[in-house]
């Protein structure tokens, strides 16, 4: 459960900054700052940040179902995980400073669906992710166990995955 | 040497700024192209952007207004701006236009323009490598009445 606290501690770390950078209008950062980061400069960082992080945390998703326990060493299976995790968590972060308004404004409800069904579904995947390296499948019996560590972590690869093929 | 080089380019270069309204798909889609842009045609330029019209009083180099949004015509906000200036010689239109799948480009003397400003128009269709050229040659045309009016 520890590496669980500490992915948790990590992705409300990165949602308080960002929806802070959403929200915040001079109070909590200087304008110059937000203004910045918000701005053209940082967009197209962001935005290849966010494609590079996106494809990262599908791909070790992905990369830690293939290689299980059964196949390969559990080190290796726990890497592969505990760091989709973590990536598609940070990911989310970014997505929110530079696509957030995108997402929330009214005004772009409508041409917006798109990036909605993407942001939940990544959100929705990240989180999965995160609930499969805390329910680790050698600790647990039960529902808790192997079934649910594998459902949770094939779920949210899978999740992650998919929200990506929304933005194609 | 080269560094020298890069280094005396770098001071040469003349500022511009470009001012955006909304912090929209499409503003920062041209916003970051026109940087981009810059680097890759080499022009002797350096951009700053501004959100907005509150900072534009205290700039005395080129502005280039985006307007966008829109299928045709220019957004109020635009208008009210450039009918409350005196001195209009300093700025530039630049018209990003919502034309579905079209590419477009053209150009607006200020004598024919209804802004009384230079104006570029183009189509805000972003698709690489189809709408590339299209996009190339209107941030060409910009940086080259930029450094008209520097």
């Amino acid at each position: 459960m520890n590496r669980l606290r500490k992915v948790g501690v990590i992705m409300l770390l990165v949602v308080i900054v960002s929806t802070q950078l959403i929200a915040a209008d001079g109070d909590s950062l200087s304008p110059s700052f937000l203004e910045y980061m918000r701005g053209p400069e940082m967009y197209s960082v962001l935005q290849d940040t966010h494609k590079i992080l996106g494809y990262t945390s599908a791909a070790l998703g992905i990369a830690a179902c293939v290689f299980n326990p059964v196949l390969v060493d559990d080190d290796l299976h726990k890497m592969f995980g505990s760091a989709a995790a973590i990536s598609s968590a940070v990911n989310i972060g970014v997505g929110l400073v530079n696509y957030g308004d995108r997402v929330f404004s009214p005004e772009h409800e409508k041409a917006a669906t798109r990036d909605v069904l993407h942001a939940a579904l990544s959100v929705a995947g990240s989180i999965l992710m995160i609930a499969a390296t805390g329910v680790e499948a050698e600790d647990d019996e039960g529902f808790s166990g192997n079934f649910a560590h594998a459902a949770l972590g094939i779920a949210g690869a899978g999740l992650m995955a998919s929200s990506i093929v929304f933005e194609w | 040497m080269c560094v020298a080089l890069i280094f005396t380019a770098g001071l040469s270069a003349r500022n511009f700024t470009v001012v955006y309204l909304d912090r929209t798909e499409v503003n920062m889609e041209a916003t970051s192209y026109i940087k981009k842009q810059i680097k890759k045609q080499k022009a002797p330029l350096k951009v700053s952007f501004t959100n907005g019209f509150s900072k534009v009083d205290r700039i005395t180099d080129p502005v280039v207004i985006i307007n966008s949004g829109r299928a045709a015509g220019l957004d109020p906000r635009i208008e009210s701006f450039l009918s409350s200036q005196s001195d209009t010689s300093r700025f530039i239109l630049v018209n990003i236009y919502r034309m579905g799948r079209k590419t477009f480009f053209s150009t607006t003397s200020v004598v024919d323009s209804s802004a009384g400003v230079d104006e570029i128009s183009a189509s805000s269709y972003y698709d690489d490598p189809k709408t590339d050229s299209m996009h190339q040659q209107w941030t060409a045309e910009l940086f080259r009445r930029v450094q008209e009016k520097l």
